[in-house]
């Protein structure tokens, strides 16, 4: 893996996000600023989790990457093209190199198709297929991929429970033969035993198909599991990224932190000592958001300078990006300084 | 302990049997494959309240067809002579206050009416639907002032609309449509606007957009068949409402005048009559029930039927 990663790391990155912001008029005056300034890149053949608590812009920022929302400011490049300005034929080719796995499988599949219709939709579109047998021999194989067969395709959707409905989704994303995938939160609706087999399933196919991944979810240990970097998000902001052992063995951020802190650990002995950092106050609205740091009102670090202006993600050590003062080199003296004060 | 254990274990053989993993056939289709119309109909049949009520609904619209032909008599030929008999075997429904056969006359009106409320369905539904179908997926400002449209039309009260189209432009067939139409079409054009919201933020949509689908795929794709429940739903509630309406509009005479003639008139004359000849009263009274209790109640199965949430 790793050195399959540094060879990644000298290629140009498939996607490339800079700056996005995704604002949503909820009235007149007040505006959600759901994803506020977020860059990252993704390298081809990398997963890269995408990890925050509820409502902290995950998912817009994911469905801005693949161009379902138009973003208000900022660019989204694919393969050095400009996502959001494709039209026609680089639209049509972009629709097929780049899908989507969705959260909820019972929302996801359409109702009145049978399975074989909703993995042949794709097809359909693309012209994938050369006569009717050829078309039912790839859907047989989809469905094989994905651990479901052949007798499979004639049923209908709500004849299968959801980890099938969910393998169902990840067969539709596939048969499009798609580089890269944007997961959004695949597993969080299933049961954790499902959860898993989903999860090795989407390994798997990366490790077979070469496929790119960002991989959206919530669940720490899963991310850790299926991600070679990991971004974290509070509030619409990147706080940090960074290779995903790196991040759970020395999380920097005081958000980073306090997440790693509420993993649970799976042995009593260990999880009776474990250390909570418990934060402090309620996330701030998205409409209203703090200026400065995003994090400044539930740091317990927070200085003078958090309050002013919202700290750049810098590279404090190589691929370890972090949004903190406190961590960035150029401002240690001034970290140091509030230490002594306290 | 160690006694017992034996006794145990043959004991639990003989309640359980083994299987072999070759016979679990786990992912083996059993049932048939089943569409989802045949789904429905399949529970529709279940429901045996509802088939009977749709054979009874059979055997008015047939009896509507042909009811007039059975007696033999006309329904317009005035007999002065033979004015207001009760049932008998000459006049199985009787005759009314001008000798007129009952019977061929109650099938005239049933007819009347059930064509009426279907043609007045089927004009609700289209504009219904074409003008929910814009107001949702242009949304924004045009479903803003369309909206409000729908709101002024739905506010102002429906009998003196209609009363007012009926006075101004006179009682016939199509005036009377125009009134029946005017403004029941609003809730399905709301019920379909609702939907096409529903289904455009919906994900299966939004994964076909993903896959490359235009605007008419998913039209095409999602968006009529999952739409078409609905208005098969709408379509069998519309119908008892119209019929309803209708008998309303005439029984208060503003609606169909003679010698064109209704369920409504024929009550609205039976009434008159009602202490005396009550037989002209619960006859007309009677039919009209049956069909619009049979529509609501093959309404309320198919919604059952219909509802994916209800499936077994």
């Amino acid at each position: 893996m790793s050195s399959e990663k540094k060879s990644a790391a000298a290629k140009e990155p498939l996607v490339k996000v800079e700056h996005l912001k995704q604002y949503f008029k909820v009235s007149r005056k007040a505006t959600v600023k759901a994803v506020d300034d977020v860059s990252f890149e993704i390298m081809p053949g990398e997963t890269l989790g995408l990890v925050g608590e509820s409502g902290c812009g995950k998912t817009t920022c994911g469905r801005c990457v693949v161009g379902m929302y138009t973003p208000t400011s900022g660019t989204v490049t694919y393969r050095g093209k400009d996502v959001h300005s494709l039209k026609g034929k680089e639209k049509k080719e972009f629709n097929k190199e780049v899908q989507v796995i969705f959260q909820d499988p019972y929302a996801s599949l359409d109702p009145r198709m049978t399975v074989s219709e909703i993995i042949g939709e794709g097809m359909d579109i693309h012209h994938l297929y050369m006569d009717k047998d050829a078309r039912r021999n790839r859907i047989g194989e989809l469905l094989h991929m994905v651990g479901l067969n052949q007798e499979h395709a004639n049923r209908f959707i709500h004849e299968f429970s959801g980890g099938q409905r969910q393998r169902i989704g990840i067969a539709r994303a596939l048969a499009v033969e798609p580089k890269f995938i944007m997961c959004d939160e695949p597993v969080s609706a299933l049961d954790v035993s499902i959860q898993a087999q989903v999860a090795n399933l989407l390994i798997s196919l990366q490790e077979r198909m070469g496929l790119t991944y960002l991989f959206i979810a919530h669940d720490l240990a899963m991310v850790k599991h299926i991600s070679d970097r990991v971004a974290v998000m509070y509030l619409g902001a990147v706080m940090e990224l960074a290779d995903s052992h790196e991040l759970y063995e020395h999380p920097m951020h005081p958000y980073t932190k306090a997440l790693m802190s509420a993993i649970p650990i799976a042995d009593p002995h260990t999880e009776d000592t474990r250390q909570r950092i418990v934060l402090e106050g309620e996330v701030p609205s998205p409409i209203n958001p703090p200026p400065g740091c995003k994090f400044q009102n539930r740091c317990a670090y927070a200085m003078e300078c958090c309050h002013k202006a919202a700290p750049p993600l810098e590279e404090v050590s190589p691929g370890h990006y972090v949004a903190c003062y406190l961590c960035q080199k150029g401002k240690e003296a001034a970290a140091a300084a509030a230490e002594e004060a306290k | 302990m160690s006694s017992n254990e034996p006794i145990a274990t043959t004991d639990l053989r003989r309640r359980f049997e083994l299987v072999d993993q070759s016979t679990l056939n786990a992912e083996q289709v059993v049932r048939k494959n089943i569409g989802f119309w045949s789904d429905a109909w399949r529970r529709f049949r279940q429901n045996k309240v509802a088939m009977f009520f749709a054979a009874i609904l059979l055997i008015l619209i047939v009896l509507a067809i042909f009811g007039p032909a059975i007696s033999g008599k006309d329904y317009i030929t005035i007999n002065g002579m033979e004015k207001n008999i009760a049932p008998c075997s000459e006049y199985w429904f009787g005759t009314d206050n001008m000798g007129r056969d009952m019977f061929a006359r109650s099938w005239v009106a049933l007819r009347t009416s059930l064509i009426i409320a279907l043609v007045s369905a089927v004009i609700q539904l289209v504009i219904g639907c074409v003008y929910g179908a814009i107001m949702g997926s242009v949304g924004g400002v045009v479903d803003e002032v369309m909206m409000r449209i729908v709101e002024v039309f739905s506010c102002v009260p429906n009998l003196i609309l209609v009363t007012l189209l009926l006075v101004v432009f006179g009682n016939g067939y199509p005036q009377l449509l125009l009134a029946l139409s005017i403004s029941s079409w609003t809730g399905t054009a709301r019920l379909v606007r609702g939907q096409v919201f529903k289904l455009r933020e919906s994900e299966y949509v939004m994964a076909a957009t993903a896959l490359g689908g235009g605007r008419m795929h998913n039209i095409v794709k999602h968006l009529l068949p999952n739409t078409m429940g609905l208005l098969i739903l709408e379509m069998a509630q519309a119908i008892p409402n119209v019929i309803f309406s209708e008998t309303s509009l005439s029984f208060l005479g503003i609606g169909l005048q003679p010698p064109n003639f209704s369920l409504g008139s024929m009550l609205a004359t039976g009434q008159s009559s009602m202490t005396f000849y009550p037989y002209q009263l619960v006859i007309p009274c009677a039919l009209l029930a049956l069909i619009v209790l049979s529509f609501n109640v093959i309404g309320d199965a198919l919604r059952d039927a219909l509802d994916p949430q209800l499936r077994t």
